[in-house]
């Protein structure tokens, strides 16, 4: 991938498209599970990444059960490369994960409260930081996410926000670069999803 | 006993902060954001600031130009998950003494004060 | 609530006569759900839009994900399928403002314009609505059931509660 002087558009063009710029979003989705990892202080593995083209149609059933409770963080990301980023968690995972940060055994923390639910977001925040410092790298761009908004609720209705930014004034899928995540033999009911800004991806 | 303002949107963080500062005999205050941070430091006149960049209102870098434009010998040290290096070129530029990649190790932020307070 | 469910997607609208029928939009966020419902043709419908207007955009395909263009394309469905424009009763649910965080809150109040784009809609057609359930932070799943036009709604925190 070239470096310097190219459009957030062409950036992701690059990102989504080319088998060489693979490394790019692997190291990136390594980055973030890093970052997670270091925070709960334990080996966290991604699997490989994947680009997709999710219909809108379809959105309902690739989440799974649009009325379960969930987690999401919702994160902008903005800087030379414009997207967003949405990280849905179960509700038993964040519960999970907070105990993991804080150190206490799984299963104490019982609701997400406001420190709680400020915790989910600084995972969230660390780990689109972490994909975003890879691909600026890659990249020789300045790329930051904004500070981050925590949902907790149903599932269909935290991906709303995502589908209604980015069906805008496009067509009727959601493209998507997604990753999932496992703590050593759990898997975590994680999506990490990052997604180019709807007037780059025309 | 030196005085340490902590910096960041996160209650989560500051919350966490706190406490290793406070355990290691600190005295502490807090701000949730680039604006807060400019008053607190007015009122507090801390011997140094841990500084988030990514914050609501102002951001981490507007707060260290403007706590700089006031005290010219300011000690910020900046406390981000942006490990970019264009964003640290900026941060040392606009005065930060220090910059500590999140997630970060605790005693990576103690040895970072320990420096900046000589 | 039991009886054909007949899910409704985001972007979809569904027309009912079957009198076992129930028709539901999922975890509505900012997305509205309008329902209409002619009790003595016994048909029911249901659009669930994503976004308030087709005017800002190219795509030229699917018009249900539109507020705007759904409301007269489900009362033209409602028609054909046997009902009356006098006896509609209309019922909206949703729009509700799911980004709360500081420096979201204008920008993307995507709810708020899904509802008044219903409220416009509405108005030129001629059409008043009955009761609505709007706005607020909370996902809803949204139920009517064709035999007997009964709406009710359900969100994590209150449970499921009828509307009329």
């Amino acid at each position: 991938m070239p470096k310097r002087e190219m459009s957030s558009s062409l950036m992701w063009l690059h990102l989504l498209t080319r088998p060489q710029t693979r490394n790019i979003l692997e190291e990136g989705m390594n980055r973030a599970a890093a970052n997670l990892s270091k925070m709960v202080n334990r080996p966290i593995k991604v699997g490989e990444p994947w680009v997709e083209a999710i219909p809108l149609s379809q959105l309902y059933d690739h989440i799974g059960d649009p009325e379960v409770a969930t987690v999401g963080i919702y994160l902008l990301i903005e800087g030379e490369l414009r997207g967003q980023s949405l990280i849905l968690f179960s509700e038993g995972d964040a519960l999970y994960l907070v105990d993991l940060l804080n150190g206490k055994r799984p299963g104490a923390t019982k609701t997400l409260d406001a420190l709680a639910r400020s915790a989910v977001g600084e995972i969230a925040d660390n780990m689109l930081a972490g994909f975003l410092n890879a691909v600026a790298e890659f990249t020789g761009s300045s790329i930051q996410p904004s500070p981050p908004a925590v949902m907790v609720d149903m599932a269909g209705a935290i991906v709303d926000v995502v589908a209604a930014t980015s069906i805008v004034a496009n067509s009727d899928h959601l493209i998507v670069i997604e990753s999932g995540f496992k703590d050593e033999d759990k898997i975590l009911q994680c999506r990490f999803w990052v997604l180019p800004d709807p007037a780059d991806a025309g | 006993m030196p005085k340490i303002m902590v910096v960041d949107d996160a209650q989560f963080m500051r919350v966490r902060l706190k406490k290793l500062l406070t355990g290691q005999g600190y005295e502490v205050a807090e701000a949730e954001d680039g604006e807060e941070a400019v008053k607190v430091y007015q009122q507090f006149k801390p011997d140094a600031v841990l500084m988030d960049i990514t914050m609501p209102q102002k951001d981490g870098l507007e707060a260290l130009a403007d706590i700089r434009g006031l005290d010219p010998g300011a000690k910020v040290i900046m406390l981000t998950a942006l490990g970019q290096e264009s964003m640290v070129v900026q941060a040392i530029q606009s005065g930060a003494r220090d910059y500590v990649v999140k997630p970060f190790d605790p005693n990576r932020v103690m040895m970072a004060l320990e420096k900046v307070l000589g | 609530m039991t009886g054909n469910i007949h899910s409704v997607s985001i972007g979809e609208l569904v027309v009912s006569k079957s009198p076992q029928g129930v028709l539901v939009a999922y975890g509505l966020g900012s997305c509205v759900a309008v329902c209409m419902y002619d009790a003595a043709g016994g048909v029911a419908g249901m659009l669930h839009a994503l976004l308030p207007s087709a005017s800002n955009s190219r795509d030229s395909g699917n018009m249900a994900k539109f507020v705007d263009k759904g409301v007269p394309l489900l009362l033209e469905k409602m028609k054909a399928s046997g009902a009356l424009k006098s006896r509609m009763e209309v019922y909206m649910c949703g729009g509700a403002q799911m980004l709360t965080a500081p420096g979201f809150n204008n920008t993307l109040n995507i709810g708020a314009r899904n509802v008044a784009a219903a409220e416009a809609a509405l108005k030129d057609l001629g059409l008043r609505l009955r009761v609505r359930d709007t706005g607020g932070n909370s996902g809803r799943t949204v139920k009517l059931r064709v035999s007997t036009g009964k709406i009710t709604v359900r969100t994590l925190g209150q449970g499921e509660k009828p509307l009329n």
